[in-house]
């Protein structure tokens, strides 16, 4: 027993000898073609490991080569749906096809909401509600997506959350701009969240009645567009949001 | 060194940190942007180019991919796949690969190290983070208490 231990000690030495220094570049090759399950595993392999499979950069090139992958063969990550739960708090993400197709393997990623860190209980449970009754009828909703980032809402509260690499950011109330707060629930239609690539910013836009306002996370705070609607309630689709609105803002 | 081939084709050398010398067309050659610059900047012209972070070994396996990567045409697309597949499975291992896509990094061979950093992406996909520890000798840095949290963290990954 004991001469076997020496023996396989020897052969990791001379295992660390062969293999000195894994540079950073090739590691992080190799990284961003694993798939999401794979790379949170190895969050658990070392600190230099969990450092570079949380930081931004690492979400943005991996999103990066996932859209480059895309081919008539492999669909695009578009087919990739989002969807959250407000009882268990989690974020799902799922492919279209593994629902359309029950023989297709979902590859999912599910993620829990408080794990990012907005510890305000508020926003979770809705402790602050006045009306207790109307608490349990707030869903969590997503507002909307952009490289990785997740607009998640409920109530009064929202926030922008950056699973991967576990940060998050909380979105102010804009009552000073249109004069009352939102309401997700009834406001919903009226919200959208898109990354705007001239400024590169992340912004979450409202409109509500004929008030444009325009939250950008660089500045972080809310900002009144003058920019004539027709009075009404508007739905704010996340595929032309982009270029129509946010970018002109 | 700079000859010329009989069909016109410019021939230069290279040669690895352990003193091997390989004598390959410049266009095979090429395919490696950082030589491309280098022969650029005319360090072809004065003896062979050093290598000095590429072994002969691995360099020799670089050339057979940068031959045939040179050599083929978009029609054969489909061999050449079959041919990549065949040429990292003569690899075998994860050392082996990982000095070929170190040296596929610092030569700047897209191809090359897309094929072997996919290659070894499927190797550890399925494996814990015990296993890839062994694999590259990484040391488990965690107190057990942080490695307790991350891996609590994670816990959806493990199932």
């Amino acid at each position: 027993m004991e001469s076997k231990r020496i023996k396989r000690n020897g052969a990791e030495e001379a295992e660390a000898l062969l293999f000195p220094i894994l540079p950073e570049e090739i590691i992080w090759e190799i990284l961003l073609r694993l798939p999401v399950k794979s790379q949170c595993r190895f969050r658990c392999v070392s600190k230099f490991w969990l450092h570079l499979l949380s930081s931004t950069e690492f979400t943005r090139d991996h999103i990066a080569s996932l859209l480059r992958q895309t081919t008539i063969e492999s669909p695009p990550p578009a087919t990739q749906k989002l969807a959250v739960s407000t009882n268990t708090r989690k974020l799902f993400s799922f492919g279209w096809e593994s629902i359309l197709d029950a023989t297709t393997k979902n590859e999912g990623v599910e993620y829990q909401l408080e794990d990012t860190g907005p510890s305000s209980n508020a926003f979770w449970e809705n402790e602050d509600e006045e009306d207790e009754d109307e608490i349990i009828d707030r869903p969590i909703v997503i507002v909307g997506t952009s490289n990785g980032w997740v607009c998640v809402g409920r109530g009064k509260h929202l926030y922008l959350i950056e699973p991967a690499a576990r940060k998050y950011h909380r979105v102010p109330p804009d009552n000073h701009i249109s004069g009352f707060p939102f309401d997700l629930v009834e406001d919903f239609f009226g919200f959208g969240f898109a990354y705007d690539p001239a400024s590169d910013d992340y912004k979450v836009v409202r409109i509500i009645f004929d008030v444009v306002a325009v939250y950008s996370i660089k500045s972080g705070s809310w900002r009144a567009m003058d920019y004539i609607f027709m009075q009404g309630s508007y739905n704010i689709d996340s595929a032309i949001k982009e270029p129509i609105h946010v970018s002109l803002l | 060194m700079s000859i010329t081939t009989e069909n016109n084709e410019k021939m230069i050398t290279l040669m690895s940190s352990d003193g091997e010398e390989f004598v390959v067309e410049e266009a095979v050659a090429a395919q490696s942007q950082t030589i491309k610059h280098l022969i650029e900047d005319g360090c072809s012209t004065e003896g062979s180019i050093p290598l000095p972070n590429v072994t002969g070994r691995v360099l020799s396996e670089v050339i057979q991919y940068c031959k045939k990567h040179s050599s083929s045409d978009d029609k054969e697309e489909k061999e050449l796949e079959a041919w990549d597949a065949e040429f990292v499975k003569a690899a075998d291992d994860h050392v082996a690969l990982t000095d070929l896509m170190m040296a596929a990094n610092f030569l700047d061979i897209k191809g090359l190290l897309d094929l072997v950093a996919q290659t070894l992406a499927n190797m550890i996909t399925g494996k814990s983070p015990e296993e890839v520890r062994r694999m590259w000798n990484i040391k488990n840095d965690f107190t057990p208490e942080e490695a307790e949290k991350v891996r609590k963290e994670n816990q959806w990954a493990f199932e």
